[in-house]
């Protein structure tokens, strides 16, 4: 039982603290909100220059081949400063899933190139009125040796952005996975409108071409690697974002002065806040333990949904609680507590909700006691 | 960063398993049943304690010189929480909170005649602190020891004195020092008073779930080589106990596998349409949750024990546990005993009690956790003025 970080571990949340923390300011933030594009390219640039992107990638590609709480230290400092890179969706929910795939020249040469910034990808998780990414409608199938896929996704992060999309569907019944080129031939791509302004895409997808990665069993555990993985760097996140909504909740009410007496002394706003404390220690606590798991190739742990439902239920509250001990200002876009609210929500409801973790902790537990 | 047991932790918890088997027998199941001993200090209990002492199980985590095992206070957490989940009534305020004061704080005579003796299973201690009028504001306390030479004399009354009814000592906070000019909690002292003194008495207290007792003390002439900390300085150590006594209260085993136990009955109890309990999509969701929250609590104490290992225990952490786990119990007592329906509130000697009854008897015993140990609001102020830094009004 260790609860320390390595060296390693310190010198990369150093750095991704030292990168984000110095470069996303507000006024930074505010400017890149108001001028566009969405993809922060200064900061995605310094990132990449500074290997912290792929510290978590193989050596052999060019990374720091550290292991995947490396990642996972990455997005608790992206949640404390909400910048606008694609560091989940790029690096944790596709490059790393790939890297098993390396014998493939393809997904060696788009990986190296993800490493060396060249380019990005994402992955295509979730499909119109379909959360189950376990069970998608759409459609592959392949003849003379050739594939093409047909189906609706949406929610794709970055894809406009990105030269290649990850996508699921099923062929003959049987779960398969694929790459395909999201400006090429039969792919359409349409911009939706998301709360925290991420760019998010619907992906149309009619006889388009891909690439196949995997089929049957080994696509059910690409997938599962793929969830795994971006449940975790979720529930990482969200733990800066929920640390930050509380720090400055508690910067705030120890200034603001009511009765002639900063409120932060009377006992109900005090109260509130340790409450939020604990929240936050039973998120942090319960997403190292995934993240410890994960880490280690245990994929289908129950400890990744216990801490996503920590997630879910953490980011709620505090972000509530923040808002109203903030009063007006908790509102105003002029003040920046609204962009982490913002993200509580959007991280709250990725890859399931705290009751659908719920309700797969349930089932596992009724199948295992009315196996007996 | 590695958080499962390590082999050797796991090994250790196997062995501590096994050998509880011995130690957790029917007579010792049935002595409980005697609200009297629920929480020990019975014939049988006091067998099994000197057993686990010569056996060498207790004090796992104290120095060596004491004869302890000198290993750390991961495996203490561990070795606590095996014991606990088996319903053995360990005397955890004797063995884990005022032993290792004593061990630290006290003289060689102190060491000698009571730490090594507690060792051996031979010793219980209860604990002195509130009185009728000195709750959360402990400091407040009026109980007195006046010095008469070599000895204290000792006046006053406690409440809330759990075991006092079959301890050895008292672990007592007086007064010794009256000026109104020094703040009120720089003039306590701890002493460890021997019950066997002329003076001591006690008349119980029937509370929700257990008995406990008010403990009365007449004119005991204490000698001083009982005194524990240094005169008006004992506040250091009631802290120092106390902080032990928040981890040990919200120990996870102190559960006893109930979670499970509830989990086999919903799977083979049926409702009326011969559907098994645990389909139910509430009782799944309430499993879940209980579970959830449970594996949180034992991954809080484990950071807690790992913290002192590395001596760097932080001390909003310690609150936010307190106050995390004593409000997971109450709401887990609710959840399981909802699950359980109206037959949750079948006595254990009632005929067609469920579980032997003891979710009747969990919430009942339950409701001290949020108070007990310093009430929770206490442990809000700490994580907002050591975790959050935030300004304090008194």
């Amino acid at each position: 039982m260790d609860f320390s970080l390595s060296d390693m571990h310190v010198e990369i949340r150093g750095l991704a603290h030292k990168i984000l923390g110095e470069l996303a300011t507000v006024e930074h933030l505010r400017a890149n909100e108001v001028n566009g594009p969405y993809l922060d390219n200064v900061i995605w640039q310094q990132c990449v220059e500074a290997g912290l992107h792929a510290a978590a990638m193989p050596e052999s590609l060019g990374g720091s081949g550290m292991d995947f709480f490396a990642a996972t230290l990455v997005c608790e400092a992206l949640g404390q400063t909400v910048a606008s890179i694609p560091f989940i969706p790029c690096i944790v929910s596709t490059a790393l899933p790939l890297q098993n795939y390396c014998q493939d020249p393809v997904v060696e040469k788009l990986l190296a190139d993800v490493v060396e910034g060249k380019t990005l990808i994402t992955t295509a998780l979730l499909e119109p009125g379909n959360d189950e990414p376990r069970a998608p409608s759409s459609l592959a199938s392949s003849s003379k040796g050739k594939w093409q896929v047909d189906g609706t996704k949406h929610c794709v992060p970055y894809a406009q952005y990105s030269s290649q999309v990850l996508v699921f569907a099923k062929a003959d019944g049987k779960l398969w996975a694929g790459l395909v080129n999201p400006d090429g031939a039969g792919c359409t791509l349409v911009e939706q409108s998301i709360t925290t302004h991420e760019p998010q895409y619907q992906l149309t997808l009619e006889n388009a071409p891909a690439h196949c990665m995997a089929q049957g069993k080994d696509a059910e555990l690409l997938l599962q690697t793929v969830t795994a993985m971006t449940t975790v760097a979720c529930c990482s996140m969200a733990i800066g974002v929920a640390d930050r909504m509380m720090r400055l909740t508690g910067e705030y009410t120890s200034q603001r002065e009511q009765f002639g007496m900063k409120i932060a002394t009377f006992q109900s706003v005090a109260h509130r806040l340790a409450d939020c404390y604990i929240d936050v220690e039973c998120l942090k606590i319960s997403t190292q333990k995934a993240a410890s798991d994960v880490a280690q190739g245990i994929y289908d742990s129950d400890a990744i949904h216990m801490a996503k439902v920590w997630c879910g239920d953490v980011l709620h509250r505090v972000s509530q609680a923040s808002q109203h001990m903030h009063g007006g200002m908790g509102i105003d876009r002029d003040y920046h507590l609204f962009r982490y609210c913002l993200w509580a929500k959007q991280l709250e409801l990725m890859l399931g909700n705290s009751r659908t973790h719920l309700e797969i902790i349930g089932e596992h537990l009724a199948q295992k006691y009315l196996a007996v | 960063m590695n958080i499962c047991y390590t082999p050797e932790q796991l090994a250790l918890k196997e062995r501590i398993a096994q050998y509880m088997k011995e130690i957790m027998t029917d007579a010792l199941r049935q002595e409980k049943r005697d609200p009297n001993l629920f929480e020990g200090g019975g014939p049988v209990f006091k067998e099994m304690m000197q057993k686990m002492g010569r056996d060498g199980w207790l004090g796992l985590g104290w120095p060596k010189e004491l004869g302890g095992q000198g290993i750390g206070p991961v495996e203490q957490h561990i070795f606590t929480e095996e014991v606990m989940s088996t319903g053995f009534p360990y005397p955890f305020l004797t063995v884990d909170t005022v032993g290792p004061m004593l061990a630290q704080h006290g003289s060689d005579f102190i060491k000698e005649a009571v730490a090594r003796e507690i060792l051996k299973g031979k010793v219980l201690i209860a604990v002195g602190y509130s009185e009728p009028g000195a709750g959360t504001d402990l400091a407040s306390l009026k109980t007195r020891a006046d010095r008469d030479g070599d000895n204290w004399i000792i006046n006053g009354q406690k409440i809330w004195t759990s075991l006092g009814q079959h301890a050895d000592y008292i672990w007592l906070a007086a007064r010794t020092n009256h000026d109104p000019a020094i703040k009120k909690h720089k003039g306590i002292t701890i002493f460890l008073v021997p019950t066997k003194l002329p003076g001591f008495s006690f008349t119980p207290i029937h509370t929700l779930a257990i008995r406990t007792n008010a403990t009365y003390y007449q004119d005991i002439r204490l000698p001083d080589k009982y005194r524990i900390s240094d005169i008006d300085g004992g506040w250091q150590l009631i802290t120092g106990q106390l902080n032990r006594e928040r981890l040990s209260i919200v120990n996870p085993g102190m559960l006893g596998g109930i979670i499970e136990q509830v989990c086999e009955w919903a799977a083979k109890t049926r409702d009326h349409t011969g559907n098994p309990i645990i389909n139910k999509a509430w009782v799944k969701e309430s499993l879940a949750r209980v579970v959830t929250e449970f594996e949180t609590l034992q991954l809080l104490c484990w950071k807690q024990a790992w913290a002192m290992q590395n001596g760097n225990p932080d001390m909003a952490d310690a609150s936010a546990a307190k106050v995390y786990g004593s409000e997971f119990f109450v709401a887990t007592y609710r959840r399981l005993l909802e699950i359980v329906g109206q037959a949750g509130i079948l006595c254990a000697d009632s005929e067609g009690a469920q579980l032997q009854g003891r979710l009747e008897k969990s919430y009942r015993s339950g409701s001290v956790l949020t108070f007990g140990g310093g009430t929770n609001e206490i442990q809000r102020d700490i994580i907002a003025a050591a975790g959050l830094w935030l300004p304090r009004n008194r």
